[in-house]
């Protein structure tokens, strides 16, 4: 088998996976009685489709990461060697990732079911963005350039890109052109324009290149 | 910027991760500059030169001309 077909063939495997688990991760949560009215709150279903995002981007790099051999197939590395040596850095980005998804969707079901207490759900967001921003700074060390390259640029176009669209957002709303801002809506661009500004950067210098 | 990395590891037989290690760095940073995605800092342009035992304009092409 020729290097792209096995290259092809690993990403139609972790897009399926992906997918698969994507899918049906959705299906139960919607399906729950925690989130009964969730689609009457335009922003916690927003909020809730990012966290469901961030949690299992957590979950995949978390697994693979503590299993090198599975990672070596669900994640885009190498070989399992490479997962050995970026360990500390998965996994502090897999802890990052469920503490942010988790956090989120808890504040998601409070905003549509009374079984969270509102105090609750916004303690563990807060904790989790302390402890996301407290693994970045721990971890700081271990990133290669590139990636702290990665992390500068993606910073960059998110202040750009929350700019560009809270602005405009704000303008509208105040001057009665548009919807009020949504408390939710803010939370959940927020952690999305984050991570798609990282995946946008990331492509462009061939991260998400199959290896 | 152009580079000739990917003929110099290959040369030397090693694999992205290899070269990657030996430089202390991520293969995903080899990648990246071997397919002109990252222009590699001065530092590790440095060692990449040093590792194959080249100059780094050798590793590096520039086709900049200054003008008269």
């Amino acid at each position: 088998m020729t290097q792209s077909r096995k290259q092809l063939g690993k990403m139609a495997l972790q897009a399926a996976i992906g997918g698969l688990v994507g899918f049906v991760s959705v299906y139960l949560v919607l399906e729950s009685s925690l989130m009964d009215g969730v689609a009457r709150e335009p922003g916690a279903l927003a909020l809730l489709a990012v966290a469901l995002i961030y949690l299992l981007i957590g979950l995949f790099v978390g697994l693979g990461s503590l299993n090198s051999g599975v990672g070596a197939k669900v994640l885009n590395v190498a070989d399992a060697e490479e997962i050995e040596d970026q360990r500390a850095v998965l996994l502090g980005s897999a802890v990052a990732f469920v503490a942010l998804g988790g956090s989120a969707l808890l504040v998601a079901i409070a905003a549509v079911n009374a079984a969270i207490p509102p105090i609750v759900a916004a303690a563990s967001l807060i904790t989790a963005l302390f402890i996301a921003g407290a693994i970045t700074l721990l971890q700081w060390r271990r990133y290669d350039e590139l990636t702290r390259a990665v992390s500068a640029e993606a910073s960059s176009i998110s202040v750009a890109v929350l700019a560009i669209v809270l602005i405009g957002w704000a303008l509208l709303a105040e001057f009665g052109w548009g919807a009020p801002l949504d408390p939710l809506g803010v939370v959940a661009l927020l952690l999305a324009t984050t991570l798609a500004s990282t995946f946008l950067v990331a492509g462009r210098r061939g991260m998400l290149h199959p290896a | 910027m152009e580079n000739r990395l990917r003929e110099l590891r290959e040369a030397a037989g090693w694999s992205q991760g290899e070269l990657a290690r030996r430089l202390g760095v991520s293969r995903q940073t080899i990648n990246a500059v071997e397919t002109d995605k990252y222009d590699p800092s001065l530092p590790l342009a440095l060692r990449m030169a040093r590792l194959f035992g080249c100059a780094v304009p050798e590793i590096f092409i520039d086709r900049w001309e200054p003008e008269n």
